[in-house]
Formats: structure tokens, sequence, C-alpha cells
């Protein structure tokens, strides 16, 4: 029956990424042509799930830091699955920003041949190959300290490798993309002091949320329990203060908006408000939703810790399309047209294709690595 | 221990000096323009001169093989109030060539660059088509070449039975792609820019270097374009800019555009 299941689920990742691939071959064929961006809207859904995706690689690592320093006894089972999510949403944020951009093969030399260091672009692509290096060797000496867990050595290298990481999630992959963002002084949208801890706020919420999504599964599925139930009331507070915090920045948000009466404040209020309005609600009320549920003593717990995870991944979601689609959809004269961005088929072919070649890699390392059994016997 | 502090010692001047050759030799390779050579070439455009008719932006398309859907000179047209106090505003754009061009600034691969007149300049092959550019550009002047460009003069289909191709067609007249190729173009910047990259207006940067006005300057019908040189005072760009109350678009974000806009109807009664 387990066989079944489980032949079902990859036959559709296989299917999934198939159909992903499909639209990457149109894409290099026809061009970007075949996707809804615009003279006006740039940038499209890969742009979106990028930084989604990039946000997720910090918050993980952001938690491996905080079980490492701190010890978190509690979380020590998810130890491993926050270095793989880093490393494997990092893969995926960069895969997105391939999609996107015209001549990949042209970018990846960016911070070695062609470089420009007024370019924030410039510190972000760096930051992925540091950022991406550090994540593998601490993958590494991670899986080797416990394979020989008699040899200290490994867990130390771990730990350390953990503390570099934590400056370098906040500074180099949350700042200069946050920053991508905010220092475009054309766009009065992003161009805001408080879009910065917005986003690493929606990354921190958006990973622990992702790490609560596994648990689950695993539990369901591998039958593995990762979390106990101290550990679950711990990751609930953790929800709790995170999405307060990233309502409130929210809160913020729509204040700005709505009274600051600048026509760009007034034309992103009608675009939330209309266009958008959907993944506006989903925003707001996936995180009013989720933030009652875990104040509630069995929200704290599965199944509705999952489905408060469920609700936060869905509704940074919306907030990331919304803040980089309404952010290039402002006319940026008085009196130009609106012009509404629209992702095509093969755009979400491309998103879903990438998604379950995530998935599937982390189900590969897990494989490859036999750590499963081995949590499985240390729990 | 000695032989240890001799090798430093060694390993050191001779890092010194290999650096201080790298330093010579990259001082003197790329020698800077002299201030006789450099300019700060600017358009000027009268509002009361121009009549809309679009000639600028045919001429622009002709001039640099612009294809289909890709504007180097365009315009913004706005219609205010409610009859009869109806306003209608009709500005012709172009690159600004901002003294601090923001596209400049956050192009990763240094494709946007400057050259040694002020006109901002972009390099096709190093260009990754990540489009910061243009989403960084305040005055969306820049365009993504999403396909392969002139797609329509590619197409084999014909029109109507008993009619030539648009393929066929410009095999008739020998053209380079298009029937209306103009090789004088690719001078400076490839004639058709390809796939995947970013493309915008470079002032006719071909006829700059020989001493011509750009393309748009020359042909406009009621002479509302007037080009020249902001640092030589007995420019016409210089002594207009002086007559008049020359107004730049989006001012406020210090980007130093270098198209300036002249004469326009009731500038204090409606505020920009």
């Amino acid at each position: 029956m387990k066989n079944i299941k489980s032949i079902i689920w990859y036959s559709c990742l296989i299917a999934i990424l198939l159909l992903g691939i499909y639209g990457v071959i149109v894409q290099t064929i026809e061009g970007h042509a075949v996707t809804g961006i615009s003279k006006q809207v740039p940038w499209g859904i890969y742009i979106a799930a990028f930084t989604f995706f990039i946000g997720i690689s910090a918050g993980s690592t952001i938690i491996s830091f905080i079980i490492h320093v701190f010890k978190v006894e509690h979380l020590k089972s998810i130890e491993f699955k926050t270095i793989a999510v880093g490393l494997i949403s990092l893969v995926g944020a960069v895969l997105f920003l391939i999609a996107d951009v015209g001549n990949p093969i042209r970018m990846m030399k960016v911070p070695i041949i062609m470089r420009n260091t007024s370019s924030v672009f410039f510190y972000s692509s760096i930051s992925y190959y540091i950022f991406g290096g550090l994540l593998v060797y601490q993958l590494v000496n991670y899986v080797r300290a416990i394979k020989n867990p008699k040899n200290e050595k490994f867990r130390r290298n771990a730990r350390i490798l953990a503390i570099i990481l934590f400056p370098l999630a906040m500074g180099i992959v949350l700042v200069p993309d946050g920053a991508l963002f905010s220092f475009v002084k054309a766009r009065e949208f992003w161009n805001r002091p408080l879009l910065l801890p917005h986003f690493a706020n929606a990354a921190l919420v958006s990973a622990v949320a992702v790490m609560v999504v596994i648990a689950y599964i695993s539990e369901k599925i591998e039958k593995v329990e990762l979390l106990n139930l101290s550990a679950k009331v711990l990751i609930g507070y953790m929800l709790i203060f995170l999405v307060a915090g990233v309502l409130f920045l929210d809160l913020f948000d729509i204040l700005v908006l709505r009274y600051s009466e600048k026509p760009e404040g007034i034309e992103a209020w009608k675009a939330l408000t209309n266009e958008h309005l959907v993944f506006f609600l989903v925003n707001i009320l996936g995180l009013v939703f989720a933030g009652i549920l875990l104040l509630i003593r069995k929200g704290r717990e599965f199944p509705n810790l999952f489905y408060s995870a469920i609700l936060i991944i869905l509704a940074i979601s919306a907030y990331r399309y919304n803040l980089i689609i309404i952010g290039q959809e402002i006319p940026l004269f008085k009196g130009q047209n609106v012009e509404l961005y629209f992702p095509t088929l093969i755009e979400i072919y491309i998103c879903a294709g990438v998604t379950s070649f995530m998935t599937l890699s982390y189900h590969i390392l897990i494989g490859k690595l036999k750590i499963k059994s081995i949590i499985k016997n240390n729990i | 221990m000695e032989n240890k502090k001799n090798q430093r010692r060694d390993f050191l001047k001779k890092a010194g000096l290999g650096l201080a050759t790298i330093a010579s030799v990259s001082a003197f390779s790329s020698p800077l323009p002299t201030n006789e050579e450099k300019k700060r070439l600017a358009m000027i455009v009268d509002l009361q001169k121009c009549t809309g008719c679009g000639a600028c932006t045919l001429v622009c398309k002709n001039e640099n093989n612009v294809q289909d859907g890709v504007f180097w000179a365009n315009k913004i047209c706005k219609t205010e109030g409610k009859f009869p106090n109806v306003r209608y505003d009709y500005i012709p754009t172009l690159c600004n060539h901002c003294d601090k061009a923001p596209c400049v600034k956050v192009c990763p691969t240094q494709a946007m660059h400057k050259d040694e007149n002020g006109i901002t300049m972009h390099d096709t092959e190093k260009c990754v088509g990540c489009r910061y550019c243009m989403v960084a550009c305040p005055y969306q002047v820049i365009s993504y070449n999403g396909e392969k460009p002139h797609k329509r003069w590619r197409s084999e289909e014909k029109l109507m039975v008993g009619t030539a191709s648009p393929k066929e067609l410009n095999e008739k007249v020998g053209g380079d792609t298009i029937p209306y190729y103009n090789p004088e173009r690719a001078e400076t910047y490839p004639g058709i820019r390809p796939k995947n990259v970013v493309e915008k207006c470079t002032f006719c940067d071909h006829l700059v270097k020989k001493g011509e006005k750009p393309r748009c300057v020359q042909r406009c019908p009621s002479k509302a374009r007037t080009f020249g040189d902001l640092d030589n005072p007995n420019d016409k760009v210089v002594s207009l800019l002086g007559k008049h109350s020359p107004f730049r678009l989006k001012e406020n974000l210090g980007t130093e555009p270098k198209v300036f806009y002249i004469r326009n109807f009731n500038p204090g009664k409606y505020p920009r």
C-alpha cells in the first residue's frame, strides 16, 4: 500500500517536472515572448517565486543557527532538514532566476568576469555562490557528524558554519535581495525603508512554516515523529511572534498607502483592492486566521499547527507576488494606462516544474545520504 | 629562520613590483579623453513647436532598424479635466541619457555604460537580459527583445493569394532581415539587436561620431528638437536653456536627465 502511494507521489512529481521541462524548451525556442512580461512589468512570477524561495533558504539557515548555537534540544530533530531545505531552496531560487534572465550562461559569469560593483545584483550573485558553497560544506559536516558520533570535529565544524551562515543569511542573502527592490527609486511602492524588515520577517516565518509542513508529512507518511509536543508548542509560539510581526508591518504598509495621498500610494491601494484583491485577502486573512489558530491551545499541536503553516505559506506567497507585481504595474507617469500582468501557462508550468524538482531533490538528498534511518534511530 | 625571512622579503618585493606594474599598465592603457574630446550632449524639445506628428518615432525606427512593438522614441499622452476645461498633454520621450543614470548603476555586467560624450550606451555582448535596468529606469524607455526581432519579416505566410509573403518581399529588395535595413546603424551598435537582450535610444551615436545630429532632430518637421553640448557656452542648447525655464521629467529623483523640455503650455497653471 505504502509502495503504491509513493509510486503515485513520485509519478506526479515526475509528470510535473516534465511539464516544467516542456515549458523551458518552449521558452528557450520562442523567447520570453511566451511569458506575460511587458515593458511596464519586466519582472513577473519568476522573480516573485525567486524572492519566496530565497527567503525560505535564508530563514531555514537562521533556524539552523538557533538550533546549533542555543542548543535547542526540542528542535534538534529538524536540524538536518533546515540545512537541506536551505540548500534546496537556494538552488530553486537560482533556477527561477535562470528562467527569468535572457542569457543564463552569461549570468553565471557575473561575479567572476563581468562585474559592476555599484550594482546590488552583483553582490547578490556573489552571495549565492558563497552561501551555497558554505551550505554544502555544512551539510557534509553534519552528515559526517551523524555517521561518526564519536568524532567531535564534524559537529564543531557544523556549529561554526551555522554561526558563519547566520550573518550571511541576514546580511548577504536578505539584504541584497530585499535591497534589489527597495533601492529602486523609480518604483515608489518598493522604495521604502520598511521593505527590508518586512522581507526578512516574511522569510523567517515562511521558513518555519515549511519546517512544520515537512515535520507533519514525515509524521503522517514516514511515521517518524520529528517534533515532540514541547517542540510543537515552541514552534507554535515562535510562529505567533513572527506572524504578529508580519501583520504589524502589513498594517503599517496599508496605513502608509491609504493615507500618504501620494499618487503611487493611491494607485497601489487601488490595485490591492481591485485586481489584486484575491492575493491581498489571502495575504492578510491567511496570517490573521493562522494567528488565531495558533493562539488556541490545541492550535499548537498537529494537525492545527500544520493548517496554520499552510495558511502562512499561502499568505507569504501572496505577499511576495503582490509586492513584485504591483510595484511595477503602477504607472510611472500620471495619466498613463495601467498595464496588468498575468502569468502565462508556460510560466506556470516552469514554476511548477522547479517546485517539483526541489521536492524530488529533497527526497533524493535524504535517500542518498541514508539520513532518514539514522534520524529515526536517534529519535 | 633568516633564510625564510629573506624569502618573505623577496616575495613581498616581487608582489609590490607586480602590483605597481599592473597599476601603471592599466593607467596608461586606457587614457581618459581630454577635455577637448569630452562633451555633455543634451537635447531640448520645444513643446510649443512640437505638433505631435510622430515623425521622430518613425525616423528613429528606420534609422535604428527598431522592431515592431519597440519604440526608442516614444511619447506620453494624457488628457485631463472635463469639457470644456480639457487639457491634452503630449510629451515626446526618449532615453534621457541621465548624468546619474540608474540603469548604469544597477546593471550587473556594465552592459549599460557611459561613453565619452555622456551618452548612455548599451553593449549587447555583455547584456544578461536581467531587465534590472528596465525596472530601475524611471522613464520607461528601455525595451526587452523577448523574441527574435522582426518576426513579421521572416514570415512566409502570404497576406493575400497572389501577393508576396513578407520574407519573399524582403528577399526581392535584397534587405538584410528587413527591407528597410540601415547598415549605418551597425557601425557602433548591432544593426539589429538579438533576442534576450534590452535595447534603447543611443542619441544616434553613429551619426554623432560623424559630427551629425540624431536623426529625430534632423527630420523633425517643426524643428522642435535641438541637440548640442551643454559644456559649450556657444552652443544653441545652452542659449535656449538660459532663455526659457526648462523642465525635465522626474527631476526629484536626482537622475540628472539630459533631455530638457521648454515652452510648455500653461506651465504654472497645471502642476506636473
